[in-house]
């Protein structure tokens, strides 16, 4: 495990291994949600309290699995990066941040589509697991504008890895917000005690658009580390004969 | 199977999945397109050097 972690951390090995992986989390990624989907339309049979209108979860609840997902991944990459002061790890972080906010965004807005002929509302102030999430996008905008605002490279690195450290405490509030607090939102479905409240044909569906959308955020985040990895080392030797040897 | 229009709240859902696939592709498109950017711009500068070392 160290041995990996350890090879990991070269630009060059990363770089490699992230061309490697790339096509297979895409295909298999896009596979998966493109099942998880059709099944989740058209397939599952409905709901009893909610109708069709419960069918957004196939949508929302990838979308919301994965902003706190990349979340979390850019919270461990920058404990990573601070302490070993690991390159890679801050690369990671700055591509997976817009990966998220556009994920957490569209959380955000499946959850209001749903909300509206379900609650009433489009929107409701007082909910925690809400608002709590609407605090992780300004998260995501607020680590992008403080890293733009930084020319020194190593300076924003070590300066928006720490306001990505504070701002984790945000994960557990809102993982736990349906539960430590009265709320419009329902709680967990899969993640229970006693295993999944749902029914398998609505089920398997839900679990592949949320393997598949991991997949392919993973690929999407390799794509994304790889131009950053290029844009931190371009002055490395490794880059230059790579490229003059045409092995990209 | 459900029929495309005899769904309850049709507007809610095919909202929703519309915007899955719209910011499913924008992150794509964005990922690919920034990763060929960074390259290319890597590569013109690495040629340019290599030729100026040529001559």
């Amino acid at each position: 495990m160290w041995i990996f972690l350890h090879k990991m951390a070269s630009p060059k090995y990363f770089y490699r291994l992230a061309s490697s992986m790339i096509p297979w989390l895409f295909i298999s990624g896009l596979l998966l949600m493109v099942y998880g989907i059709i099944n989740g339309l058209f397939y599952a049979p409905s709901d009893y309290q909610q109708g069709d209108a419960f069918r957004i979860i196939y949508v929302h609840v990838p979308a919301a699995y994965i902003s706190m997902m990349a979340y979390s991944l850019m919270a461990f990459a920058a404990f990573i990066g601070l302490i070993w002061r690991i390159k890679i790890a801050h690369a990671v972080i700055v591509s997976a941040a817009p990966l998220g906010a556009w994920f957490t965004f569209l959380a955000l807005l499946t959850g209001s589509l749903w909300g509206r002929p379900m609650w009433g509302t489009w929107w409701e102030w007082g909910d925690p697991r809400l608002t709590s999430e609407l605090l992780m996008l300004f998260l995501y905008l607020g680590y992008m504008a403080l890293r733009a605002s930084i020319p020194s490279i190593t300076k924003a690195d070590k300066l928006s890895a720490i306001l990505i450290l504070i701002g984790a405490i945000n994960i557990p509030i809102i993982h736990y917000s349906v539960e430590w607090w009265t709320s419009l939102h329902q709680g967990s479905t899969l993640l229970k005690s006693g295993g999944p409240s749902i029914a398998a044909p609505m089920l398997y569906p839900l679990l592949a658009s949320i393997i598949g959308l991991s997949l392919f955020f993973g690929s999407l985040l390799l794509v994304r580390t790889k131009a950053e990895v290029l844009k931190r080392e371009k002055h490395s030797r490794w880059i230059k004969d790579m490229i003059l040897g045409d092995e990209v | 199977m459900i029929e495309f229009f005899a769904m309850d709240y049709a507007y809610y859902v095919y909202i929703s999945f519309l915007s899955f696939i719209t910011v499913v592709i924008i992150c794509t498109n964005n990922a690919f397109k920034h990763h060929k950017i960074t390259l290319d711009r890597i590569k013109n500068t690495i040629h340019q050097m290599s030729d100026d070392n040529e001559t």
